[in-house]
């Protein structure tokens, strides 16, 4: 029961990954088959709780660039990264540009600076929308 | 001085290696237009992999969204020559008046003559040439235009520092949203706003001369709702005899919160002052007591008053579109007296302004570039009821009756517009009409004129590397006759155009945490420029001198400034004007070549701050004017106003002793050397006398400031 416990995350993560939405980019998003390692994987929270840590972990570390809210620049960034042995986020990437290097760099920090995240295996994509507040002349 | 927390007090120790570095970086980056580090093409997918074997999984994780409120545009996307000055900036300068303030901009130049809060002008790029035109800068409270309808020059006595928020300075007419009397630049006054809870500012102030100043804002906000009142009192005896003001000044506003969407805001404020007029010295009159009134000025006097209303409305329609509209309403009442040994001359008027402004900003998406466009319209109504004796002794006086109004009609679109990330472009144009229609009461002749103008502008902004933009820049301004010019006491000018200008500007800034840098070179011709020509014959008078369009006038110059703060203790700034402002061609009098008067060619400022722990800080300012032909002398003949150099030296303490309570001492001693200088001088209008205003010697206030906020 203790060992079926894994295999049952196991297994909803598969079905995640091969329902997860895939956005504009369908390419990398296989029903790979699992590697030993993750039979090692402790038991804990679901995937979809892992991810939702993430996401949470994500929008708390990524901060605005002052510069883009004074220059009124908006958009939304697709980053992907792998999660490392020591949770922390690794081969950081834009793989959709906003359309500014300003937006792009923050989202790319804020992944770094995301702290410990809770494993997930293959990749992590998270698309990051920057919005302004209106503001008063 | 507050200590401030530890994260600022680290960026300043870091800012000697943070300059190094920026400097470094300047040299060794390659320039650009496309960004170097972006990001690769999103298709590029297996390269990051580091096994080669099987790609992995990819998880999308649902939308992060971070939002963060827009803050206020910076300086570096601004296609001119820009400043903000902010309260803090304020707090430290010592000034106790907002032209004193802005003596120390590059570009601005400020002149006074009574040596108390009246009588001051404020003009940019060349244009303060000491007559009676002027203008040229437009000044704007809230977006409340506060020029005067008959000369065109603001009443910065009107205008108290201490419920100013902030003061940006534009040099140049390179903004579309403004048309008439912005050839030279703009300045916009931005009141203090009320926040949630309560907070109250006293201050007071004493000094020499018999001066003695205070004022309390109070303001607060519970909900959507928050209201703010100003009350200011002012009195002085001035530095020459017969130069005292009396004054008060009360205000307020209602705000209200729409939702989060937009805001409601009223304001209204009733201004009233009794003021003496010294006049001008001879050169023999200085010599024997600088501090005294010109003979037969006894009885000068000039008493104002003025109440305006204002309703403001700045509404989200939706997420990228914005409705603004600006309604207001000024009236003011003067009554004056002026005179020297050969003339007097007394007056009474009656002026009202109605203003309504209306514009949308549309900010979106253009062709896959952002895009912010601004649409708009203006509607403003000037009407000056104006009496006066004029008496050439020992002639009988000349009474003047005339009665006019004046409208203008503005439309405008402006538009911004990312070509790239680094790369802003700036259009706008904007179109102006004006109809003036007034009657001489006692001729009982009507008049009747009406002007179009109109203005393209364009600019395109780089930010070359991070904390640094150049921009080059074209426009056109446009100021139109005001009353003085068009119905003053010389009679009707129909004759008169409007000036126009042509201008070219290229600039580069730098802004970082402890090194701020402007440099900007302009090139106007103005064609048409409004100017009292002494020498042009007057046909309605028995001596010469009448307002007339000079054919052109070219003003160009260099303006540059620099601060730097290279520890949390040392603050070091200066800044140089180069103005060179000469008739280019003159087919009435001939006078090509003849410098414009009062604007020196030269002149600049510097200071230094220190601050030490405990909240206490010192400074000290100089300010340089060099030579400038006197007002009147259009041909350059008699001798030049001379050199001067003023240093003004404060000592301060400020002290946030609680959470809601915070004091603040200082002490500020102006022309601590005692320098004897004139700020203006010239050949009078109406008669032979070469007259100067001397400017006061060694002066000092001393001031206080309660502030509480909970």
């Amino acid at each position: 029961m203790v060992r079926a416990r894994p295999l049952i995350l196991l297994l909803g993560a598969a079905l995640a990954v091969a329902w997860a939405p895939s956005g504009a980019e369908p390419r990398g998003v296989v029903d790979a088959p699992p590697p030993l390692w993750e039979d090692a994987l402790p038991p804990g929270p679901t995937l979809a709780e892992r991810l939702e840590e993430i996401r949470s972990r994500v929008q708390e570390a990524v901060v605005y660039p002052a510069e883009a809210r004074s220059r009124g620049i908006t958009g939304v960034t697709r980053i992907r990264f792998e999660i490392a042995e020591d949770g922390r986020a690794e081969k950081i990437r834009t793989v959709a540009t906003s359309g500014s290097a300003l937006l792009d760099a923050a989202a790319e920090q804020g992944a770094a600076d995301a702290g410990e995240l809770p494993r997930v295996y293959g990749r992590v994509e998270v698309p990051i929308r920057f919005e302004l507040l209106r503001r008063r002349r | 001085m507050i200590p401030a927390p530890a994260s600022r007090r680290e960026r300043r120790r870091r800012c000697p290696a943070l300059l190094l570095s920026f400097f470094v970086s300047l040299l060794l980056a390659p320039p650009a237009l496309g960004d170097p580090e972006e990001p690769p093409a999103a298709e590029d997918d297996t390269d990051q992999q580091s096994d080669a074997g099987p790609p992995l999984p990819v998880t999308v994780v649902e939308e992060v969204t971070i939002t963060a409120a827009r803050s206020e545009r910076s300086v570096l996307d601004v296609p001119g020559n820009v400043t903000v000055i902010d309260r803090e900036t304020i707090e430290r300068s010592g000034a106790r008046s907002v032209p004193e303030l802005l003596r120390r901009e590059a570009g601005i130049f400020v002149t006074n003559t009574t040596t108390n809060r009246e009588g001051y002008t404020v003009e940019a790029r060349g244009f303060n040439n000491g007559g009676g035109n002027g203008g040229r800068t437009l000044v704007l409270i809230d977006g409340r235009r506060v020029n005067e309808p008959d000369v065109m020059l603001p009443d910065w006595a009107f205008m108290p520092l201490d419920n100013l928020d902030r003061i940006e300075v534009v040099r140049g007419p390179v903004n579309a949203l403004y048309g008439d009397s912005a050839i030279a630049g703009v300045v916009h006054l931005r009141t203090r706003r009320p926040e949630q809870g309560f907070q109250a500012t006293l201050r007071g102030g004493s000094g020499t001369y018999v001066t003695d100043m205070g004022s309390l804002w109070m303001g607060g906000g519970e909900g959507p709702v928050s209201a703010s009142v100003f009350v200011d009192g002012h009195r002085t005896n001035g530095y020459r005899d017969r130069s005292d003001l009396r004054g008060y000044r009360t205000e307020g506003q209602l705000l209200f919160d729409l939702a989060g969407r937009g805001e409601l805001r009223f304001a209204g404020g009733y201004d009233s002052q009794s003021r003496e007029r010294p006049g001008t010295l001879t050169e023999e009159e200085m010599e024997q007591d600088r501090r005294q009134a010109a003979p037969g000025s006894e009885e000068d006097f000039d008493d104002p008053s003025e109440h305006w209303a204002q309703l403001q409305l700045d509404l989200a329609l939706t997420d990228q579109l914005t409705l603004r509209t600006n309604g207001w309403h000024r009236r003011r009442s003067d009554a004056s007296r002026a005179s020297d040994p050969f003339y007097t001359y007394r007056e009474s008027r009656e002026k009202q302004a109605n203003a309504i402004d209306l514009d949308l900003e549309l900010d979106a998406q253009l062709l896959g570039h952002r895009s912010r466009s601004i649409l708009g319209g203006s509607f403003l109504r000037e009407d000056i009821d104006f009496e006066s004796a004029f008496e050439f002794i020992p002639f009988p006086p000349t009474p003047t009756s005339n009665r006019a109004h004046r409208n203008l009609y503005g439309v405008f679109l402006q538009n911004e517009l990312n070509l790239t990330e680094d790369l802003l472009l700036a259009v706008g144009v904007r179109r102006e009409s004006a109809r003036y229609d007034g009657r001489d009461r006692l001729s009982g002749g009507d008049f009747e004129s009406e002007a179009d103008e109109w203005a393209p502008k364009a600019a395109l902004t780089w930010r070359v590397i991070e904390p640094v933009s150049v921009y080059a820049s074209y426009a056109r301004g446009f100021r139109f006759p005001n009353f003085d010019e068009a119905f003053g006491i010389y009679g009707f000018s129909p004759g008169l155009d409007p000036e126009t200008s042509q201008s070219y500007e290229v600039g580069a800034k730098l802004r970082t945490q402890c090194l701020t840098l402007n440099l900007a070179a302009y090139h106007t011709n103005v064609y048409d420029e409004i100017f009292f020509n002494p020498l042009a014959p007057n046909p309605g008078a028995f001596f010469p001198g009448i307002n007339v369009n000079v054919d052109r006038v070219r003003h160009r110059g260099v303006e540059a400034f620099a601060s730097v703060r290279p520890t949390g203790w040392l603050e070091v700034y200066g800044s140089y004007t180069y103005d060179d402002v000469e008739i280019a061609r003159d087919s009435l009098t001939r006078l090509e070549g003849s410098r414009m008067p009062i604007t020196p060619r030269h002149r600049g400022n510097a200071g230094v701050r220190l601050y030490f722990p405990y909240g206490f800080e010192a400074g000290v300012d100089a300010l340089w004017v060099g030579n400038r032909p006197l007002v009147n002398d259009v041909q350059n003949r008699l001798g030049k106003l001379p050199t001067w150099a003023r240093y003004d030296a404060r000592l301060g303490w400020r002290r946030e002793l609680t959470e809601w309570l915070s004091l603040a001492i200082d002490a500020t001693v102006y022309n601590f050397t005692g320098e004897k200088y004139e700020e203006v001088g010239g050949v009078s209008t109406f008669s032979p006398r070469v007259g100067f205003f001397p400017s006061p010697e060694r002066h000092y206030v001393v001031g206080t400031e309660v502030a509480v906020k909970w």
